[in-house]
């Protein structure tokens, strides 16, 4: 609940408390009635009360109530969920309400920065998401993102339980240090991983200047909005919510088979696998001498569980509200670990939320607000470095080495490591974090005390995260075989001496405390009907501490903000309204008398749909709205490595220095220059500037939005690059002269229809697009214009242009220069860019996109009817590439072939040395790979674009008529998938993996079945 | 309506008051600032350090600055699969697209810094209050000879370049108005710098006044180093690259964008510069050659203890090392570790298959060495194949032919004589240009067929290293694993019967003093000086190379080489098919007796520079031992397609190195090297 609702609520109880204060007509009498929800059910739980008045009744389980009243009265019927229905009391004995679902009254209204707005009044670039849309079966809220909301562009890196995705609103504006947005759970700045997605009340991102000039210095990059769910006057309402699920790999890689392997290596080098033995191989007759191991599904199985459980419980009393949820979240790994009765190294995940949000009445216009919030995770994983395992899985070869002897003799390679040991055998790691956010806020409503319209509200929120993690590792006793000359026989050679057990370390511990006070004061008026005033000014101050920094002196400085900000907004007649935000926060970061920003932004909208002349057609165009802003915001998390950067330093640590001495080096430890103060930095500006169009069609059911956005990033942090080394500086300052554009549109719709026979039907879509480009980033002009950085997308790919496979020496003859290099047919042939005769470095040119996608989009359809419902939902991206590489592509290893050289099956099937095709999608095989093959080029840039059932849903609700009977309001069974399938023109791994290679953990695919029970 | 207003008014006003600067104020005081550091003996001292740690790493021979071990043509590369950045060089696969970065030889930024940490030092050493005015003149010397050699570091490697003078880092320089300083001003600077340090800096660290104990001292800056320095550059200004390029004129065109001539003309009196300030360090007295003379062992004997002293010796006794440093471990500054050559050292009954003996001795090195008998160079050179020296065809000295040196001949039971025993290194079929060498020969390397120095081994006992394409070789050829690829194994670093067990603690126990700068140098320098000074004296060239060849155990040049008139600079004798006058015949002693006493040193790239011998003498195919062979005898046929890695380049452009392209972006007006 916010201030604005609540005192709008407020004014509008007394206005019309006001407004008909008739006289009490006719007797108080005894009513009964029933209250419907809007299948004509009764709602159990509804509470009747007087307007404006006290005292009220609760309807039973039928949602039957019995009320004294007088004729004339107006009772007010409030249930949560519901809009609160109003009734005059006439002289009938039976009154029948039928309440509304809330969501039309949610849509109304929307978070804004430190408040609420009505939805029609808004001309800021906000988007909102139902809470509901975000509810899946995923262990990160930021997972389950990607082509949601409008202005989104979110990336899942990694596949690993418990792992979050990164993401950006509007894609990244500055080549700066930070990019990401700021994210505000309850108004204070949390991390979003932390919100379970049951408690979200509602998820908006604030994009343009408008929205987000309030935080200042801490908005450039955009916010996100998340409020959580708040009690409401109600019987205790109970919801039970319980999801168990399969995950399994979106995607494993295709390697070589053990044929297939053999096969390479021959045409490699013929004769390398004889036929004894390639038949030996093959046959699996002799596994110890003659492996054949499917690593990636020795390593990895198909699927693992996951398990979801919620119960949260709301209600309260006119002066008592509450709301108090916990969750518990598992979800387990998919490595192939075999049972042991030793311990656990399955990679696994598991969360603990808890969370209670209670609002007490001290007086009528006095509102306190009391939030806990605590939530314990761990992670579960092998004992070793989890890289290794996702490296040796893809690079060892069927036929290297046996996963263990068939004696049960561990096995490792004489070259390498055995991953199956390493998820097995090699001990177990957990990571644990304990995070608690608590908020205290009082509110004051001085609406009968100073003037109508103002309240004021002091909130108070301290926060505390601790980790740490255990590694129980363990490094076992490992053999090879090898031949014997005098057993005559092969035998076990032991690799290491080790003792085999389990030695324990901690570390990585990391934790801070955050303590974040704000003060603020609302006014909100209508004056005369027609003009409609707002205002807010409020006060913030927040300080975070460390508990863990690292050695660097800075790190044990609080991190520390404060600041100012202020709102005005001003409509008239609903058809046209100005609004005015401006922040004034500074931060520690900078020199004394630099530490202040003002941020104004200022916005203008007008609603042409509810001019007068607009009658006519206002039920095919119900809302034409037309908005426009423009503001500057800031960014102070400017990195650079630093902090102070108007200090000047010396570097004591870590610097190299000398040995003297005559009979021994007694070394020296060095002390050299260190950062150049520069008492002008400041933070990064964002001009941030937007128009936009909303357009709803047909009453409503057809809704557009679309926003234009221009975002001109200055004084990026960086490094003064076009100063010439020869100057001689240790390090370079670092200054706020880096510039950076973004621009691109943003557009949603909307569809809702009901149809007679009670099918309801809902399709919505979004599309985002965007481009940044460096303005200025201070590099000196390259030899060759065109490998400048400025110019080009912020991390624009850059390689040589590839022309397909060289098919024979006459055509390598009468090509140019590679390098200088000796080339053989089936190495690629590159473009001499520049004309010079030789291809080298200089040929270099911006080849793609970058990889983060420039266009993110979502599209997806609900279903109703009767008790059943059906959606899904689909994201995609697309303008998205990545250069790939490794020895899995071009063959070689990086020590053995026969242990490490392990290559994809499309390889295998498609090489030139296969196909001897000019357009083989793989150059030749050879032992050493030739450099000549593995430079950045167009031949391994892939169009990482796809297109994803991301979300998919079944579900089933019990008719009430049944499950009433059993005390339960609801019964709802669903079937819920996420990640189901992938489409994209990239085959090799799944393409949103942030990797060159493939080798990290697979995305997943999780199907759930569900029960909900509402009490 | 103005009770809202007025509340808003103090709200904001106790806001505003509130959100005031002075919340951010942090204390910084603690930390190091540069008057405080300065201000302070021991963080003076530590400054210092650092100011030392921008030394060349020239006892990395593969890479680096001592990378040009590995360009030379006094080695080869071993190990194929850990090819350095300076094997591209070799093969011609470089140039200004590929050098960013120190790994790559982009040593520019590097020394700029370490010019300009000079420069803050002496800026502000005055602060040190701490320290007596006469430590502070010391580091100030210090400081100061630094800063001029790191200049002479970059010099050496592109020619002249920008010379900042006193002048401390300008961030307002304007980049477009940079560009070099000409060879003379780069000399000239560097010399004015020494010559100022020299009055500053004290003969030895311990001297009074200064403080300091030798026991974690020594290895300073000393008047010595600086006029070692003095004599290194004054020495590469004379010779014919900086000093008229033999009248090639290959870089008479060159100008900065101020119009100056980079390159002077020939000016032979720079001769005379080289041999007076070689001189004047001479007749210090402070230096001496390392000799060893135990009565019970033989003359061979010593004259082996005598040369493995100028790196084993310890620094407390050791006289010859004029300034070095400890040993560094490559990819680490700071000490630990040994040498990275010992891992050619036996293990598991096999030799270099720990894989990082990455550099062999060259054909070309190995057939430099004189015989002990009588003292001449066996191999005055090479006959040419498709224009190119090739190895398997020396020219050979008919007198040492006659003594026994013979390409395709064998000696039946050899003992092998240095750091061996024959109570387990037994006699065994040897080739003849392995047998009477003088004693650096086998101080410096393992032949094929020879027994490892030491009969503590990795592999329990002696190992002989024997290298062809046979599993019961001690090498084994592969193509893609670890062997020699030469057929000889350097071992210079190796101090005979260390065991090397353990490698770390094996190290600890070789840590050796890297002679940056070494008396033979000076006395082979100031021969080559009085060989081309404008007063010709080649007797007292004659007296110093003699007294590093005796060292050695070396006859003198004149008694080796009655047939030439070394006194005659133009009379032409000859030896065999080769004839030279009497000055290049004394020209080309001192470069070989420099190559072979100076082997792995980092002197003999910087020699084929200076004297612009690389154009004809790099450009080779890279003959080894036939290594492929399957049997001891054929290996040591010299073959030319053994070697995997392409074979060496140079042109003219490779005298001097490219500037990158980092460089040439950031420097509009820049003037590039010809060819680049």
């Amino acid at each position: 609940m916010t201030i604005l609702k609540r005192l709008g609520t407020a004014a509008l109880i007394a206005l019309i408390g006001m407004g008909i204060n008739i006289p009490a007509s006719g007797q108080t009498r005894e009513i009964s009635g029933v209250v419907l929800d809007e299948t004509d059910l009764g709602v159990p739980g509804a509470y009747v009360q007087h307007k404006g008045g006290t005292g009220g009744a609760m309807t039973d389980l039928d949602g039957r109530f019995t009320i004294k009243a007088k004729s004339g009265e107006v009772l007010v019927v409030s249930f949560l969920g519901y809009a609160d229905e109003e009734i005059t009391v006439t002289d009938q004995k039976e009154l029948i309400i039928k309440l509304v679902p809330q969501a039309n009254e949610l849509e109304g209204v929307v978070k804004v920065a430190y408040g609420t707005q009505k939805k029609a009044s808004v001309i800021g670039s906000i988007t909102t998401i139902d809470a509901g849309q975000l509810q899946a079966p995923i262990g990160q809220l930021s997972t389950g993102l990607a082509g949601k909301l409008a202005g989104v562009v979110a990336v899942q890196h990694t596949g690993e339980p418990g792992s979050s995705a990164e993401f950006w609103i509007r894609g990244v504006n500055t080549f700066g240090a930070n990019a990401t947005p700021l994210i505000l759970v309850d108004g204070v700045e949390r991390s979003m991983d932390l919100v379970d997605v049951e408690d979200i009340a509602s998820f908006s991102i604030l994009k343009d200047a408008t929205a987000t000039a309030l935080y200042g210095v801490r908005g450039a990059n955009g916010i996100v909005l998340i409020t959580t769910k708040r009690g409401a006057e109600s019987k205790p309402k109970v919801c039970v919510k319980f999801e168990s699920g399969i995950t399994s790999p979106t995607q494993l890689p295709k390697m070589a088979s053990a044929e297939q392997f053999i096969d390479y290596l021959n045409t490699m080098q013929p004769g390398t696998i004889d036929d004894y033995a390639r038949r030996m191989y093959l046959s699996g007759e002799d596994p110890d001498l003659y492996p054949n191991v499917d690593w990636i599904h020795e390593i990895f199985k198909e699927q693992a569980m996951t398990t979801k459980a919620n119960v949260n419980v709301t209600g309260g009393t006119k002066n008592i509200r509450y709301y108090a949820g916990g969750s518990y979240y598992f979800e387990d790994g998919i490595f192939n670990v075999e049972r042991n009765d030793r311990y656990n190294s399955q990679m696994n995940y598991s969360r603990f939320n808890f969370r209670t949000n209670v609002d007490i009445n001290i007086t009528p216009s006095t509102t306190l607000g009391m939030d806990l919030s605590t939530q314990f995770t761990k992670k579960n994983q092998p004992g070793t470095a989890l890289s290794n395992i996702y490296n040796y899985v893809m690079q060892i070869t069927p036929i290297g080495f046996p996963k263990v002897f068939s004696d049960g003799t561990l096995s490792n390679p004489e070259v390498g490591s055995n991953p199956y040991n390493m998820i097995n055998n090699m001990g177990y790691a957990t990571i644990d974090t304990q995070n608690a956010q608590s908020t205290v806020a009082l509110t004051q409503d001085f609406s009968e005390i100073i003037t109508e319209g103002l309240t004021a509200k002091v909130q108070l929120s301290w926060d505390a995260r601790t980790a740490s993690s255990v590694t129980n590792g363990i490094l076992p006793r490992v053999y090879y075989k090898a031949w014997d000359d005098e057993a005559k026989d092969y035998v076990y050679v032991p690799q290491n001496n080790t003792a085999g057990y389990i030695n324990v370390s901690s570390s990585n511990q990391s934790g801070y405390t955050i303590l974040n006070l704000e003060a603020s004061a609302n006014y909100e008026r209508t004056f005369g009907s027609a003009h409609r005033v707002s205002a807010m000014f409020l006060y913030y101050i927040r300080n975070r501490e460390n508990t863990h920094p690292g050695f660097e002196y800075w790190e044990t400085f609080p991190r520390k903000s404060m600041g100012v900000a202020g709102r005005a907004t001003y409509s008239y007649l609903d058809r046209y309204f100005a609004e005015f935000n401006f922040g004034y926060n500074g931060s520690e970061n900078f020199s004394p008398g630099h530490r202040f920003g003002f941020f104004p932004s200022a916005a203008l909208g007008w609603i042409v749909s509810n001019e007068n002349f607009w009658e006519p057609i206002k039920n095919t165009i119900s809302l034409l709205k037309f908005k426009a802003s423009i503001g500057k915001v800031g960014n102070d998390q400017i990195g650079g490595g630093r902090r102070f950067g108007y200090n000047t330093t010396m570097d004591i640590t870590g610097i190299g220095g000398f040995s003297w001495g005559e009979k021994q080096p007694s070394y020296v430890t060095g002390v050299a220059t260190g950062e150049i103060g520069n008492p002008d930095i400041v933070w990064e500006e964002a001009l941030k500037r937007n128009v936009g169009v909303e357009l709803n069609l047909f009453r409503d059911h057809l809704k557009f939005q679309f926003d234009y956005f221009n975002d001109y990033r200055s004084g990026i942090f960086i490094e003064r690059k076009s100063l010439p080394s020869a100057v001689g500086l240790r390090k370079t300052q670092y200054t706020n002269i880096g510039e950076m554009l973004n621009q691109g549109f943003d557009l949603s719709g909307q569809f809702d229809w009901l149809f007679d026979n009670g099918l309801s039907l809902s399709a919505r879509g979004n599309y985002t697009f965007n481009r940044n480009r460096r303005v200025y980033d201070d590099k000196p002009d390259q030899v060759w214009k065109y490998q400048n950085t400025a110019g080009f997308a912020n991390n624009q790919q850059r390689g040589l242009i590839a022309e397909g496979l060289f098919m024979d020496q006459d055509e390598i003859d009468s090509w140019h220069s590679q390098y200088g290099r000796t080339l053989v047919p089936g190495d690629i042939k590159y473009r001499d860019i520049n004309g010079d005769g030789i291809v080298n470095d200089f040929d270099k040119v911006a080849i793609g996109y970058t990889s983060i996608p420039e266009i993110n989009y979502g599209f997806g359809l609900s279903l109703g009817w009767k008790g059943f419902d059906a959606s899904v939902f689909f994201s995609g991206m697309a303008h998205v590439t990545r250069i790939i590489g490794g020895y899995n592509l071009y063959g070689g290893a990086a020590t053995n072939v026969l242990i490490q050289g392990q290559i994809f099956a499309d390889v295998a099937e498609r090489s030139w040395s296969v196909t001897h095709r000019s357009d083989a999608p793989y150059p030749r095989f050879s032992v050493e790979v030739p450099a000549n093959n593995q430079i950045a080029s167009t031949f391994w840039q892939k169009d990482m674009s796809f297109l994803r059932l991301k979300n998919a849903e079944l579900g089933y609700t019990l008719p009430k008529t049944l499950t009433k009977k059993a005390g339960i309001s609801t019964v709802r069974v669903y079937l819920q998938g996420v990640n189901l399938l992938t489409f994209s023109a990239f085959k090799l791994w799944d393409p949103e993996l942030e990797s060159a290679y493939g080798n990290v953990y697979p995305l997943t695919r999780n199907v759930s079945l569900g029960l909900n029970l509402n009490f | 309506m103005k009770k809202i207003y007025k509340t808003l008014a103090v709200l904001a006003t106790v806001c505003l008051a509130a959100a005031c600067d002075s919340f951010f104020d942090i204390n910084l005081k603690d930390q190091a600032t540069l008057e405080d550091t300065m201000s302070r003996s021991s963080t003076v001292k530590r400054y210092l350090a650092h100011l030392y740690a921008y030394i060349p790493r020239e006892e990395n021979t593969r890479n680096y600055e001592g990378g040009v071990v590995l360009r030379s043509d006094e080695s080869l590369n071993a190990k194929s699969q850990y090819e350095t950045y300076w094997y591209k060089v070799r093969r011609g696969e470089y140039g200004s697209d590929n050098t960013s970065g120190e790994s790559n030889a982009n040593f520019w930024k590097r020394y700029y810094v370490a010019i300009n940490e000079c420069t803050t030092f002496l800026d502000n050493v005055d602060m040190d209050k701490e320290d007596s005015p006469e430590l502070v003149k010391q580091m100030k010397g210090e400081a100061r000879f630094l800063r001029a050699y790191y200049y002479f570091v970059l010099f050496r490697h592109y020619g002249p370049v920008i010379i900042w003078g006193d002048q401390a880092a300008d961030q307002k320089v304007d980049p477009s108005t940079l560009d070099r300083n000409t060879v003379d001003q780069n000399i000239s600077f560097i010399i004015d710098e020494l010559d100022k340090a020299l009055e500053d800096l004290h003969t030895e660290v311990n001297d009074e006044g200064l403080g300091l104990s030798l026991a974690s001292n020594k290895g300073r800056v000393t008047k010595g180093a600086a006029l070692a320095l003095k004599t290194r550059v004054l020495l590469y200004a004379a010779s014919p690259l900086y000093n008229g390029q033999n009248g090639s004129g290959i870089y008479s065109s060159l100008t900065n964008i101020r119009g100056e001539k980079l390159f002077p003309d020939y000016d032979a009196s720079k001769w005379d510069d080289v041999a007076k300030s070689a001189l004047q360090l001479i007749n210090m007295g402070r230096y001496s050659l390392a000799v060893e003379s135990d009565p019970a062992k033989s003359a061979f004997q010593n004259a082996a203890a005598s040369y493995q002293d100028t790196w084993f010796k310890g620094w407390d006794t050791n006289t010859e090392i004029i300034w070095g440093w400890w040993y560094r471990s490559w990819g680490d500054e700071s000490l630990g570790g040994g040498c990275d050559i010992a891992y050619a050292a036996p293990s598991g009954g096999k030799i270099a298959l720990a894989g990082y003996s990455l550099n062999s001795p060259s054909l070309k090195l190995v057939d430099a060495y004189p015989m002990w008998d009588n003292g001449r160079y066996p191999v005055l050179g090479y006959e040419k194949s498709s224009g190119m020296p090739d190895y398997s065809r020396p020219i050979v000295d008919p007198v040492c032919k006659e003594a026994g040196y013979d390409v395709s001949g064998w000696v039946e039971n050899y003992q092998q004589v240095i750091d061996v025993d024959p109570q387990w290194a037994k006699p065994f079929k040897a080739h003849a240009t392995t047998v009477g060498r003088d004693a650096r020969y086998y101080c410096n390397f393992v032949p094929n067929g020879f027994w490892w120095p030491s009969s503590v081994t990795n592999s329990g006992g002696p190992v002989r290293f024997t290298c062809y394409n046979s599993p019961e070789a001690t090498s084994p050829y592969s193509p893609t694993d670890a062997c020699n690829r030469v057929g000889y194994v350097w071992r210079r670093l190796y101090k005979a019967g260390n065991p090397l067990k353990d490698l770390t603690a094996d190290y600890q126990s070789m840590r050796y003093i890297y002679p940056a700068f070494r008396l033979a140098e000076v006395y082979l320098t100031y021969a080559e000086a009085c060989n081309e000074m404008t007063a010709r004296n080649a007797s007292e060239a004659i007296r110093y190379i003699d007294l590093v060849r005796a060292r050695a155990g070396l006859c003198g040049l004149r008694e080796a080489y009655p047939e030439i008139d070394f006194d005659n600079a133009d009379g032409i004798s000859t030896i065999g098919e080769v004839s030279r006058s009497g000055k290049e015949w004394l020209r080309w002693m001192i470069l070989e007796e420099k190559m072979c006493e100076f082997a792995f040193e980092g002197q003999r790239h910087y020699d084929a520079m200076r004297r612009m011998l690389a154009l004809e003498e790099y450009n080779t195919e890279n003959w080894t031992l036939h290594v492929t062979a399957d049997n001891y005898e054929d290996s040591y046929t010299r073959v030319k397609d053994d070697y995997i890695g392409g074979r060496s380049v140079f042109t003219t452009r490779d005298y001097l190195f490219p500037f990158g392209s980092d460089q040439l972006a950031e420097m509009t007006n820049f003037t590039r090297n010809p060819g680049w």
